[in-house]
């Protein structure tokens, strides 16, 4: 669709710029020519190349060569486009018998005339006034990750994107220009082919870190557009404050079916293991610990010997090795586009199932799109877009549940084995007794299934050469089923057995109608934009049951449950109504105006504020179309942009926070009842978003060398935050729109050709710098929780000192408010200590190309956030509490004068050393060599006797090293949250084929 | 050029939509405010919601229960444990009862009852005192135990005479009644006293004891009067209830059947738990035992066991002494007391609030500060006669009182009186004669001014507050 609008628009402004166009009528002419890559001279078969006034072309044949018949003589736009390379446009005059034209393709590097989707409307990146990044399909394509918002991890300047967790299909938290939200969501919003999706709001319904978005194969994308800044992404208005992700699906062009067969296996790891002691070790630190607290004389002392026995003869069963595993993926994908000149489509199947790295933990997906086009008329054309996939993923308890086994097995005392001698599992845990978390992961079952479906279809008008209308309707329709069985054998689920079953509905529809107009006066002024209007309804139907009683563990179904425990339905529903529009002037193509308006209207707020403006303007100077310019050949671009505007923030709003409601689920002795669950405000609104962005875009040396950089100020104003309220009211909390927030950062994207020819290396390097703090808290409070202050980033560690160990005793110290030491950790002597914003972030990526081969090494980096260590106050407590502990921990105190950080071991943890203290705020920093990739590419005349238009070969590891401090499994995992029971993150090898034909 | 212009304004005039009714939304599992009170059927569905509340395990679903007991000596953590409240055990500071949140929820589901009780239309007037009584026995529950959780008792206050806010009206919109100061501890027994007598006068008694009946009123209000000293109230109050004939002790060998069966004669007010209700596996079922085998460890936490120094207080012939089940918890034998056991599913039982046992006990007490020895005699031994012991003559003044308190501990015991009764009498307690109670590292004896006694005001509500102070110490 997005191109068919776009040659439209071509269309009017050829039209209207070429004056002398030619009605006589003379002999047809034959267009021929040549089509190669113009690096190489290597002919491209299977190239379409079209005369864009009468929709007719032909397809390359093997030698590149095509011809055309018949073409009136006059003045046409040549087109023609072909994967990795740019897109060939040329005007020319066409008379005489024949005309020959070859095709030059140039290999895609950057390109200036690339064109953007930008809400509504398709654009030149030349005439963008706003900040945004586009990122082709072929940069994330065979990245062995799940879903497309994994594959950007680095790519983008800033955005800084943080997988929630390593479970397969996991979803990630998308901070486009840093945290502006305190209580809101700060995901952005995204589009697939102009239906916006409810991505990260329906992920909630899944058991583990379940991602909507990834039902959609990365490889049917064709480009995702960022847009970072208000006068960007403010024609969404209310859903725009964290920025837009607007993805592109691959459509058919006219030609030659090309069908591309793509299949690859791997298998994942954890990137990193905790070290934790062994039987012997454990042992030790326990008899050590109650014989400190109890005395080495006393009962119970004697008694812990008497049961453990000598430290030195402790078996050593390896937990961690028992959750952890090497989880097998396999990947195929079938895709074929082509069609004709008025009709043209793409379709592709693919499967995947990918094993996870902890045991029982799997993704399983099966995709199948079709994009079709077809033009009625010359005026009329019609769009469908489907998207459709069915995926299931296995799962495993987690979070700080201790039945989680990727975190109980770093817990359990490493004297008890998994399983007993006849191979039952060992429920009679000794040390600490927790469950035998190995047993619940293998006997209980957690399935996420999700059925889903992204279909559009639009039809477009062109009433004449300046005005284009056009209608799309959009659904996004999604099914999750949930269940959760916990086996009667299991220790979740004994002695009964349990299961819960859940399903829930979402249905999210809308409609967007637009005008599109382009006007060009004299050739100087031209004018264009689009107004709008859009309507838009969602909502969600979920159940659930819950029942127990299982004869025993073949029993799964929840029908053969002996009593229901439990049943819930919930339904809620949102609707957005908005108008918008959008103006574009340019003068000379030198000078660039800019501005959108949307009146934007949600159910979500108050009755008092359902509906506001968000407007924005941008300008921008194109230094390289002034006459002073033209004589400096080194700059081939030069542009400076500056915008400013506002957007607001609706995600991850309750549907109806703005109501006074009484709910219900308050049973009683068999009875329902309700409660009061909410103060009404009728004053409740946007988060709202203001945006200042100055950029410069350039490229030198016939762009080889270019890039944007960015500065921005982002002010969130009007924060929903749930004010505290004394709960003597009946209440804890009231939404209210209250408080603010900056975000200001410099963002560089820059690409190089360092070298050309035979032997190529090219590099993209981005770097996000960022500064994020609170300006403003609930009734100028400074701080609201220990999260959040004024003047401090978002997210801050409120910690008290820690000070060492007592080389005297072995207790632990700490420092109160005036740096004196205490051995107790007292609220009041707590400090901000650190924060979980990083300082900056980025990728950088070096491809070399030689011949066929192809490396390519990229770096991806997030440095200067702190993390907390959460499960320390388990880990790390010098063996007090009878749980597994890290290695380090040998090294608690044992005797006066020992000097070490690990206070020493005593039974029951009375000291409290492992209370959260800076002792365990860590260095989040990391960088990794994210991806490391050889590609061989079989020349195309070894292919053609192949029948095959491309192949390649490709072999690559995927977070392949880590660099980093921190202690526990892995820096990366969602931003703000505890590392506790966090899925950790995989290191990946894939090798695949990838075949045309 | 004035034409396209006109056209384009009337496409998009065509495609505006109309602004109002495209928004309307309507929650289907929540009823806004102005419609959840209007009837006798809404007034029944909010009661129903503030008796939900009080199976909070924050309330009596676990704390109200459990966590006095630790904190004073009849209980402590296993050695093996989930390291639930383990500090809370050891006295640790801020590791006091914390059920102000869930307290205020209870008198604010209540309080909007009451606020449109007396005007609900289609209501009868017996329906109307039916609700009314139980909403104000609710109220009144709630206040006492917030003000003895967070409050000096009055008798010994230590100068220190703050209570707790006082909310009779349900909070509808944000306003400056919503920052309230401590009312005095004077002022909130006042008030509870009101609520309760007035629950009283109401005479309602319906589904005794799964509801908040005017004589669990009366039963209340004895206990309450004995809090402030009020010894003729208090002796009056559960004459009343020992007068109304509802209620019997259980026979000796019958014991047991206090705890495993619901709903019996002894029991004036109960919490009752069904398996689809909270507080599940984190409740006071779970902490105070395993399973009634003694062989199966895997379905409760059972990791609050009896102190040694409780245990040796049963004489030999007392039932109370052997209701208890032998577990090994990690390599530790235990006891588990079977007051809560699990009857109806694991961790699923009724939790006992007020006992009939225990209004004798009152009257007992009250008697003998009034130096009625020989009524309070009758009263105790009707208790321990129950229990199986032998009744006590002679006894006066502080060996009669001594007798009354032990009584009051073994009846009681697990049941979340034990540092209320002694902080009332202005008494410490010591944490335990063995060291496996209390081990030498720790201070085991804590005087009743110690700052420990009474809970800090939770830190959130002191922040939110500007009117709002703080218990000394913390």
């Amino acid at each position: 669709m997005t191109r068919k609008l776009l040659s439209c628009c071509l269309v009017i402004l050829v039209l209207s710029t070429i004056s002398s166009t030619t009605d006589a009528l003379a002999q047809n002419v034959t267009v021929t020519g040549k089509v190669t890559d113009a690096g190489t001279g290597e002919a491209l078969p299977g190239a379409n190349v079209l005369i864009k006034e009468l929709n007719r072309g032909a397809a390359s044949d093997v030698d590149g060569n095509y011809t055309i018949l018949n073409v009136p003589p006059g003045t046409y736009t040549i087109e023609s486009s072909f994967v990795g390379y740019q897109r060939f446009t040329r005007t020319v005059s066409i008379s005489g018998d024949t005309f020959t034209l070859n095709v030059g393709f140039i290999s895609e590097r950057r390109n200036l005339d690339e064109l953007v989707v930008v809400g509504y409307e398709i654009k030149s990146k030349r005439d963008i006034t706003g900040a945004t990044t586009q990122i082709r399909g072929d940069v994330i394509e065979n990245i062995p990750v799940q879903s497309f918002d994994k594959a950007l991890q680095g790519r983008v300047a800033g955005a800084q994107i943080v997988s929630n967790s390593g479970e397969p299909g996991s979803s990630v938290a998308f901070r486009i220009r840093g945290q502006g939200s305190i209580s809101a969501s700060n995901q952005p919003l995204y589009i697939i082919d102009g239906v916006q999706v409810s991505g990260a709001d329906l992920n909630r319904n899944t058991y583990g870190t379940g991602n909507t978005l990834a039902g959609l194969n990365p490889a049917d994308i064709e480009s995702v557009e960022i847009l970072k800044d208000a006068a960007a992404a403010s024609i969404y208005g209310a859903q725009a404050g964290n920025g837009v992700v607007l993805i592109t699906t691959k459509r058919g062009r006219s030609g030659k079916t090309v069908f591309n067969l793509n299949s690859s296996i791997g298998s994942t790891t954890v990137i990193n293991k905790p070290e934790t002691t062994n039987g012997q070790e454990w042992t030790e630190l326990w008899l050590e610990s109650v014989g400190n607290r109890f005395g080495y004389q006393s009962a119970t002392y004697l008694g812990q010997v008497a049961l453990y026995g000598d430290p030195s003869q402790a078996p050593t069963y390896d937990w961690i090795d028992a959750v952890t595993r090497k989880g097998l993926s396999q990947n195929y994908e079938l895709s074929a586009a082509g069609g004709d000149d008025k009709t043209r489509f793409y379709v592709s199947g693919s499967y995947l199932n990918q094993d996870g790295h902890i045991i029982k933990s799997d993704y399983n997906r099966g995709t199948f799109k079709a994009n079709l086009d077809h033009a009625a008329t010359n005026k009329l054309t019609f769009e469908t877009t489907i998207a459709t996939s069915v995926s299931s993923g296995n799962t495993v308890t987690q979070a700080t549940t201790f039945t989680n086994p990727y975190r109980s097995a770093l817990q359990m005392p490493p004297i008890n084995p998994i399983k007993n001698e006849d191979g039952t599992y060992n429920f009679n845990i000794r040390g600490t007794n927790l469950t035998n978390a190995i047993a619940a992961a293998e006997l209980d079952d957690y399935q996420s299934k999700f059925r889903q479906a992204i279909a559009s279809t639009a039809i477009t008008y062109r009433l004449n050469q300046n005005l284009i209308v056009r209608t799309q309707f959009g659904i996004e329709y999604t099914i999750f089923a949930g269940s959760e069985y916990r086996s009667p054998d299991s220790p979740n689920g004994a002695p009964l057995g349990s299961a819960i079953a859940r399903n829930s509905e979402n249905v999210n529809w809308q409609n967007n109608t637009t005008l599109n107009f382009n006007y060009s006066i004299q050739n100087k002024h031209n004018l264009g934009g689009v107004v709008g209007s859009e309507y838009k309804h969602e909502f969600q139907d979920v159940s659930e049951v819950s029942a127990r009683g299982f004869p025993s563990s073949k029993f799964r179904s929840i029908s053969s449950a002996a009593e229901t425990t439990g049943s819930t339905g919930t339904y809620t529903e949102w609707k957005v109504a908005a108008l918008f529009g959008r103006f574009n002037y340019n003068y000379d193509e030198r000078y660039f105006l800019s501005g959108t308006l949307r009146y934007d209207g949600s159910s979500r707020f108050g009755a008092d504020n359902r509906y506001a403006f968000f407007p924005s303007i941008g300008l921008t100077w194109n230094l390289t179309n002034e006459d002073f310019m033209e004589n400096m050949n080194i700059v081939n671009d030069l542009k400076l942009r500056t915008s400013y505007g506002i957007t607001g923030v609706v995600q991850g709003i309750g549907n109806f926070d703005s109501r006074g409601l009484f709910g219900g689920g308050a049973a009683y002795d068999g009875q329902s009842g309700i409660v009061p669950t909410s103060l009404p405000n009728a004053l409740l609104g946007w988060e709202e978003s203001s945006t200042i962005n100055v950029g410069i875009d350039f490229a030198l040396f016939n762009s080889r060398f270019g890039g944007s950089i960015d500065g921005y100020q982002r002010e969130n104003n009007k924060l929903l935050l749930n004010r505290p309220i004394p709960s003597s009211s009946g209440f804890t909390t009231i939404r209210q729109n209250v408080g603010a927030t900056e975000n200001k950062g410099l963002e560089l994207e820059l690409y190089s050709r360092n070298l050309d020819g035979e032997f190529s290396w090219t590099t993209d390097f981005n770097i996000a710098f960022i500064k994020n703090k609170v300006t403003k808290l609930l009734d100028d409070q400074p701080n609201l929780g220990t999260a959040y202050w004024v003047g401090q980033p978002l997210g801050v560690w409120y910690f008290n000192r820690w000070a060492g160990v007592n080389a005297s005793d072995g207790r632990p110290m700490w420092y109160d408010k005036d740096g004196n030491i205490t051995y107790s950790r007292a609220a009041a002597d707590r400090i901000i200590a650190g924060d979980d914003q990083p300082d900056y972030y980025g990728g950088l990526s070096n491809v070399f190309s030689y011949r066929g081969f192809e490396l390519d090494v990229f770096f991806q980096w997030q440095v200067g956030n702190e993390i907390y260590f959460a499960d320390s106050q388990f880990l790390a407590v010098s063996g007090s509490t009878g749980r597994n502990q890290l290695k380090t921990q040998m090294n608690r105190w044992r005797a006066p004068g020992d000097l070490t950080d690990t206070p020493r071991a005593f039974q029951g943890n009375v000291d409290g050393g492992a209370g959260p203290s800076t002792r365990f705020l860590e260095d989040g920093s990391y960088i990794r060599l994210k991806r490391l990739a050889i590609t061989y590419n079989v020349p195309r005349r070894m292919l053609t006797n192949l029948g095959l238009t491309s192949a390649r070969i490709y072999a690559q590891g995927y977070n392949v090293l880590t660099h980093s401090a921190y202690s526990y499994w892995d820096p990366e995992f969602n931003i703000g949250a505890s590392d506790a029971g966090i899925f950790p993150q995989p290191k990946s090898q894939s090798i695949g084929v990838q075949i045309g034909f | 050029m004035k034409k396209r212009v006109l056209s384009i304004m009337v496409v998009a005039a065509l495609f505006a939509p109309s602004c109002d009714s495209l928004l309307d939304t309507e929650p289907r599992q929540s009823i806004s405010n102005e419609v959840a009170l209007e009837d006798l059927a809404g007034a029944n569905a909010v009661l129903i919601g503030a008796y939900n509340s009080l199976q909070a395990t924050n309330l009596y679903g676990k704390q109200l229960i459990a966590y006095p007991e630790l904190l004073a000596d009849n209980m402590k953590v296993t050695f093996v444990n989930r390291n639930e409240a383990v500090t809370l055990a050891n006295n640790a500071p801020n590791q006091q009862l914390g059920i102000w949140n869930d307290a205020y929820s209870a008198i604010s589901r209540v309080n909007n009852i009451l606020d449109v009780i007396d005007n609900l239309p289609g209501a009868s007037q017996v329906e109307k005192d039916q609700i009314k009584a139980q909403c104000l026995f609710i109220r009144g529950l709630m206040y006492f135990d917030l003000v003895r959780v967070y409050a000096r008792n009055p008798r010994f206050n230590l100068g220190n005479t703050n209570g707790v806010p006082i909310v009779l009206v349900p909070t509808k919109a944000v306003g400056p009644d919503l920052y309230p100061p401590r009312n005095s501890v004077s002022e909130v027994y006042a008030q509870i006293e009101s609520d309760l007598i007035a629950a009283v006068t109401l005479n309602v008694n319906v589904n005794i004891p799964y509801r908040g009946s005017s004589a669990a009123a009366s039963a209340l209000l004895s206990r309450v009067y004995l809090y402030q000293g009020k010894w003729q109230n208090a002796i009056d109050a559960a004459s009343t209830v020992i007068g109304s004939g509802r209620f019997n002790l259980l026979p000796t060998a019958q014991y047991a059947n206090i705890f495993m069966n619901d709903g019996t004669t002894e029991s004036i007010f109960e919490i009752v738990n069904r398996s689809d209700d909270n507080p599940g596996i984190s409740g006071v079922a779970s902490m105070y035992l395993q399973s009634r085998n003694p062989d199966n460890t895997t379905n409760g936490y059972g990791d609050f066991i009896p102190t040694d120094d409780l245990m040796s207080l049963f004489s030999a012939t007392d039932v109370r002494g052997t209701l208890f089940v032998n577990h090994v918890k990690g390599s530790q034998p235990v006891k588990y007391t079977l007051k809560f056991p699990d009857s109806k599913g694991f961790h699923v039982t009724n939790h006992p609030v007020l006992r009939y046992a225990e209004i004798y006990l009152n009257r007992a007490e009250a008697n003998a500060e009034l130096n009625n020895n020989t009524a309070a005699l009758a009263d105790l031994n009707i208790v321990r006669a129950r229990a199986g012991l032998a009744p006590l003559t002679g006894l006066t003044g502080e060996a009669l009182m001594n007798a009354i308190q032990l009584e009051r501990r073994l009846e009681l015991a697990f049941e979340g009186h034990r540092p209320f009764d002694l902080a009332r009498r202005g008494q410490g307690f010591t944490k335990g004669l063995t060291p496996s109670d209390c081990p030498a590292t720790s201070p085991c004896f804590i005087p009743f001014e110690d700052y420990r006694i009474i809970s800090p005001i939770p830190v959130a509500q002191i922040d939110v507050n500007p009117n709002m102070v703080q218990n000394p110490g913390y």
